[in-house]
């Protein structure tokens, strides 16, 4: 890289990194407040998931064995209600149980009584099979209620579960990554965004303001070679904090969904290496044209202040087309979206943590947004050159 | 005479003012011409000033000379190169000093002279040679690694003066180098200059101060209302009456014609 464009960089980052203040502000206390915030959020969470007193547990029997029935009458810790159904409509009860709508379905083979009387002379254990749905609290509860009662039950030999392959009907991963793949764009663009924004306002608009760009540019240093260091200075802050944002983000969540922590689902868990770079990719070159675009709306501002108001509708803008990776449900396959600046990224962050990304569209929106970037540059240098808006009364 | 090293021909700036600056100056002309056909030279070696009041275009012309700004029409040849055509070339020879150019208040004069030095692509034993050399001259040594926002107005100020040296341009432009500076900094500005020109420099300066065109200038232009009125050396122009009482003389004249 050129030399010019190098120590430029370098002038940037120290004024950035040995200002304790500044360091403080754009890169400690994001990732912070983030962790503080959410890990508090998770907590008043799962306060407010626990069970009501009153609930009453839907459960469903199949053939119901009398001494079942006895014994679940006589336990007083479930306020339930109890229904037998027949044998065919097991489907879509369990399909209600995914759904949350039912908590328990316990299904008796057919003459269960009779079988656990007569087991010296049958070579045929019983087995009694219990579905409930690991995602739903309740399901939760009335499954370990009801598995602790048929435990009861054992003085007569059965079996419980054997042979079934899922007896947890949760949506498997489903849940918890829609809500990670719907929220984290926009909640990452806006970490980038408030990452940048002092920075970039402060190193164009502040310059302006005290006059140190023209001293700047009365040196044989070429426009393009300011805008390109500038970009890529406050790039590097950007993603500075908006990796520590992430930081918290990442320590913080797996204390939000506190309740899915011992299930299979953790949030590493759902990141492999592949998904990690594509990651780093995306906010890299998502980084880089926000930090472009702060840029071009802060040299046209007199001051930080102004344009800090500038700026202000802009990420009001940015907020919004993340919310729209919560609407679409989902990332768009059609490679067309992946062009569009911005709303290529939440597309594709969306994509990540969905665990349904494709590497074609990863790379669409890195070049793209990467290409934009340049653009950026190439108008934030006609800018630098313009003395309308450089020295503007 | 020494060689000629600049040549100024005719240049015209014309601003387009905003609503806000209408109210600021009292006027209802959308447009302003800050500089009118503006002609002027300087030779190598001297100190050429000029001399008006505020609003006169002193400032737009100056920038118009350090690629700062285009001019609308005309052309100006520092060297014989046009600043309209080869802005770049001309970067690399001039020094360019305002008093409200301010260095970054988060640096120390080290830093900032090793920056403009790289920028400048000098060669770094040179640099470091010639670094030397002006702060110990400017009294800076001292200061080298005292953030700029810590430093006194005089000691910021000589550490941008010698920051603009860094490269040691032969033209050095200067806009109101005096300009908002207590007595003792501008004392120790005006000798700077006056060390310049000992060095063998040009300088082109600004300034509405009758005393310090007196003092360090060679020759003296009066511009007023963007017109150069009165351009020659400071014995001639001074020769019947004070600097002060020509530049009155000029500006009740310019004034009636502007009346009638
Ligand atoms: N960037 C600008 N935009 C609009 N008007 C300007 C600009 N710069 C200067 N002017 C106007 O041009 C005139 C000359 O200004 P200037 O060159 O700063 O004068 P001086 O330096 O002699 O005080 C003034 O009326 C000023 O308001
Ligand atoms: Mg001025």
């Amino acid at each position: 890289m050129n030399s010019n464009i190098i120590v430029m960089i370098k002038k940037e980052l120290h004024r950035f990194f040995r200002d304790p203040r500044v360091v403080l502000t754009t890169i400690l206390l994001p990732g912070l407040l983030i962790y503080v915030i959410y890990t508090f959020l998770g907590g008043a969470m799962s306060n407010m998931l626990k069970i009501d007193e009153t609930y009453e547990y839907q459960i469903a029997v199949v053939q119901p064995s009398e001494a079942f029935s006895t014994f679940i009458e006589s336990q007083s810790t479930l306020n339930y209600s109890l229904e037998t159904i027949p044998p065919d409509q097991i489907e879509s009860y369990r399909t209600r149980i995914t759904d949350e709508e039912a908590d328990l379905l316990v299904v008796f083979p057919a003459g269960f009584d009779q079988d656990v009387a007569l087991l010296e002379r049958s070579p045929v254990v019983p087995n009694v099979e219990v579905y409930y749905n690991s995602a739903s609290m309740a399901s939760g509860q009335a499954y370990s209620v009801v598995l602790s009662v048929l435990e009861s039950m054992k003085t007569s030999s059965f079996d419980i579960n054997r042979g079934v392959d899922s007896a947890d009907l949760a949506p498997s991963k489903g849940a918890f990554l829609q809500y990670l793949s719907s929220m984290l764009p926009m909640l990452i663009l806006i970490f980038i965004f408030t990452g940048c924004m002092a920075v970039a306002t402060e190193s164009i608009a502040g310059e302006k303001e005290r006059g140190t760009i023209a001293t700047l540019l009365v040196t044989p240093t070429k426009r393009g070679e300011v805008a390109v260091a500038k970009i890529l200075s406050l790039g590097i802050i950007a993603l500075c904090s908006g990796a520590s944002s992430f930081l918290g983000l990442y320590l913080s969540l797996p204390k939000m969904f506190g309740m899915l922590e011992d299930e299979s689902v953790s949030f590493a868990s759902l990141f492999g290496i592949v998904e990690y770079v594509y990651l780093a990719l995306v906010v890299l070159a998502t980084s880089l044209l926000l930090v472009a675009l702060i840029s071009i709306i802060s040299s046209f501002s007199k001051s930080v202040k102004e344009a800090t108001t500038a700026v202000t509708p802009f990420m009001l803008v940015v907020a919004l087309v993340g919310l729209s990776a919560m609407f679409t449900g989902g990332a768009q396959s059609d490679v067309v979206f992946y062009l569009i600046p911005l709303y290529n990224s939440v597309q594709a962050l969306a994509g990540i943590f969905a665990g349904e990304s494709s590497a074609v569209n990863i790379l669409i929106c890195t070049v793209s947004n990467l290409v934009y970037t340049m653009v950026a540059a190439y108008v934030l240098a006609r800018l630098f050159n313009s003395e309308k808006v450089m020295f503007s009364k | 005479m020494h060689e000629e090293i600049l040549s100024v021909r005719e240049i015209e700036k014309t601003f387009t003012l905003s609503a806000k600056q209408r109210k600021i100056e009292k006027t209802t002309l959308k447009k302003k011409v800050a500089v009118d056909k503006l002609s002027f030279t300087a030779h190598k070696g001297e100190v050429f000033g000029l001399l008006g009041p505020n609003g006169a275009g002193k400032t737009t012309t100056l920038r118009i000379l350090s690629t700062l700004m285009t001019p609308d029409k005309g052309d100006a040849f520092i060297d014989n190169i046009s600043v309209r055509s080869h802005p770049h070339e001309i970067r690399k020879k001039i020094g360019f000093l305002t008093s409200e150019l301010k260095l970054e208040d988060f640096f120390t004069p080290n830093y900032l002279y090793d920056f403009f030095s790289h920028l400048h692509h000098v060669e770094p034993d040179i640099a470091q040679k010639r670094k030397a050399e002006l702060f110990d001259h400017f009294g800076v040594s001292r200061f080298a690694e005292v953030k700029v926002a810590n430093l006194s107005t005089g000691m910021k100020q000589k550490t941008s003066l010698v920051v603009a040296m860094a490269h040691a341009p032969d033209i050095v432009i200067f806009d109101e180098p005096t300009n908002g500076l207590d007595l003792l900094t501008a004392k120790s500005v005006t000798d700077f200059l006056l060390d310049l020109r000992e060095q063998g420099k040009t300088i082109i300066l600004s300034t509405h101060i009758f005393s310090l065109a007196e003092k360090v200038c060679d020759r003296i232009g009066i511009i007023i209302d963007g017109k150069m009125t009165a351009c020659a050396p400071l014995a001639e122009l001074t020769r019947e009456a004070s600097l002060e009482t020509v530049f009155f003389n000029l500006y009740e004249k310019t004034a009636g014609e502007i009346n009638e």
